[in-house]
């Protein structure tokens, strides 16, 4: 199961541009960020403490998914349709662990790019604003925003960022079934797109459904686990992405299971 | 040598494509040494059989077996001495050739790295293996294409038209690598072809197949010592030359060629019948067409065409 991860990764490192254009997106949002500070007035202090926790949302909901997207297109419906998948199942390696490695190593890319975002972060925060004197979380609830002390409020930071990969991992296995679906790489991206949109609108409409739908935990579990937003309960958080998580390997795992190649 | 022992085992299997049955009720076996043909005519059902063995497509009914383990239910083990390229190889273009066998080698940890650069020394690929793949000719990808397959130290290797894409001195030097392979090596080869000429002097057994059904099935050596043999009749008169022979119960087939007719007769009648067409008809030759198993895989496919 580890070569078979290795594989992955080693495909997804060596075999393209894409790791290198993600991490240069990622670069220029959290630049942005500086520069729309600059000009937006805000009722609280940005420094470096807590610049990198004010760009969470903008790289776990207008960066990683489209990387999500591509990654898993890359390694279900591009791999089936040049023939390549066919390949490893010509070894005496069994489907259920080439797609779990699959999902291993887009976890791990996912973690990848969630440090790179945090570091940099950090860095232009410190660059732009200097470290400042204490951490000041924007709480909807306060128009001032809360004080952590400096340590809290990075090691909320922290995990606030890394419990975002388990959302966007579950899309990967979302996006993982729907590739399995197409037979042309270009559908499974519009298809993959197209939910993650129509979702997003869904849950923009209809505050009540929001807790049920997993694109909304791209943003939020951050603030539910890590920040005591008590809008989603943190039960409820769990149990519905694992729902989604379970069904969709479960899913994947039997069209796969089934599947005649034909590449 | 120890007695042939079954390597591959293909017993009454079925396909069906969309309500088609596309493969009906082969069966066949190839023992462990045999350099094995399976031909047919475009479209015949060679790719998908060869699909079916590997596990790659089910069958509908029939079992296989390699290495006596049924290819469904245990499948891990059925595949794992198992070599293949199935129709032009597939790589990951944009690795390089060696990076391309890592991904391979990963796949069964018990291989040294070093395994990699053997296999691409038996190619020949050595000088290019770390250009990326999309650099290389359709030849180059066949040959990586069989370093792949021999990575393993597979015991069967399967070749899909591997002549593909070759060129003829390539085509030479493929056929002595795949002698040499099994000699030293100890391979079994199941190879599939419609080309004819390319292989048949390296097989020991061949199965012809036709819109699905084999037709033929045995060592190459029986299938040409059928008790018919082939004559070139050249004249200007093709249609006098058909009615005239049509009641002799010798003659086994007929077809009109180009410079005449060529018929497939019970050996020994040739005199006869080339003293009755010269009797009623002008004839300028009677040409024997030399035995191969090209005229063994006409006859039995037909010309070539599928249905
Ligand atoms: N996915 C599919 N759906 C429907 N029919 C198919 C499919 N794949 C193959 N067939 C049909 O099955 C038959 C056998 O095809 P196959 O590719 O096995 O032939 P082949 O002997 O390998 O031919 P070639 O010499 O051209 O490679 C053909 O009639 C083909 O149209
Ligand atoms: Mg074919």
């Amino acid at each position: 199961m580890s070569n078979l991860i290795k594989n992955e990764l080693l495909k997804q490192l060596l075999g393209g541009k894409k790791i290198y254009i993600f991490m240069a997106a990622i670069v220029f949002f959290n630049l942005l960020g500086v520069f729309e500070l600059n000009f937006v007035d805000i009722e609280y202090t940005i420094n470096a403490q807590n610049y990198s926790l004010y760009m969470l949302a903008t790289v776990v909901l207008y960066v990683l998914p489209f990387y999500v997207i591509l990654v898993m297109t890359d390694m279900i419906t591009t791999e089936y349709v040049q023939g390549t998948l066919k390949d490893t199942l010509l070894h005496p390696v069994k489907r259920s662990s080439i797609l779990a490695s699959k999902l291993i190593a887009l976890f791990i890319l996912i973690v990848g790019f969630i440090t790179f975002s945090l570091v940099t972060n950090y860095i232009f925060g410190v660059g732009f604003w200097g470290w400042g004197e204490q951490f000041v979380y924007e709480d909807p609830n306060y128009a001032t925003g809360i004080v952590y002390s400096s340590t809290e409020g990075i090691l909320r930071t922290i995990g606030g960022y890394y419990i975002s990969v388990l959302p966007l991992t579950v899309f990967g296995l979302i996006v993982m079934y729907l590739g399995f679906l197409f037979k042309s790489s270009g559908v499974t991206v519009g298809a993959s797109f197209g939910l993650f949109i129509i979702l997003n609108a869904i849950g923009g409409m209809f505050e009540a459904v929001r807790p049920y739908l997993f694109v909304s935990y791209f943003r939020e579990l951050a603030s539910v686990v890590f920040f005591e937003a008590t809008t989603y309960s943190i039960y409820v958080s769990f149990i519905v992405l694992g729902i989604y998580g379970v069904v969709g390997f479960a899913f994947s795992l039997k069209i796969f299971n089934n599947k005649d190649i034909f590449y | 040598m120890s007695k042939s022992s079954t390597i591959l085992q293909v017993h009454d299997i079925c396909r069906y494509f969309d309500e088609k049955e596309v493969i009906h009720n082969v069966s066949f076996q190839v023992e462990e040494g045999d350099i094995f043909g399976f031909l047919g005519p475009n479209g015949a059902g060679k790719t998908t059989i060869i699909r079916m063995i590997l596990g790659l497509i089910k069958s509908d009914s029939g079992t296989i077996k390699i290495n006596n383990y049924d290819i469904k239910s245990q499948f891990l083990n059925a595949i794992n001495k198992v070599g293949a390229v199935v129709e032009t190889p597939t790589f990951h273009e944009n690795l390089s050739g060696y990076q391309n066998l890592l991904l391979i080698k990963n796949l069964h940890p018990e291989l040294p790295k070093s395994r990699i650069d053997e296999v691409l020394e038996i190619v020949g690929l050595t000088s290019r293996a770390k250009d990326k793949v999309h650099k290389y000719s359709l030849g180059m990808k066949q040959r990586l294409g069989l370093a792949r397959a021999l990575i393993n130290y597979p015991k069967i290797v399967f070749l899909d038209e591997p002549t593909n894409g070759i060129d003829p001195q390539g085509v030479v030097q493929l056929r002595e690598l795949i002698v040499q392979l099994a000699i030293e090596e100890k391979i079994t080869f199941f190879i599939t072809s419609h080309i004819l000429h390319e292989i048949e002097q390296i097989c020991n057994k061949v199965a012809v197949i036709k819109g699905g059904h084999l037709v033929a099935h045995g060592y190459v050596k029986d299938l040409l010592s059928k008790e018919v043999e082939t004559v070139d009749i050249v004249t200007e008169y093709k249609k006098d030359a058909l009615k005239l022979m049509k009641p002799l119960d010798f003659i086994e087939d007929m077809v009109e060629i180009e410079t005449g007719v060529r018929v497939s007769l019970k050996t020994g009648h040739s005199g006869e019948l080339n003293k009755l067409l010269n009797n009623h008809l002008q004839v300028d030759y009677l040409i024997p067409v030399h035995q191969s198993l090209e005229n063994v895989f006409f006859e039995l496919t037909g010309g070539g065409k599928n249905e």
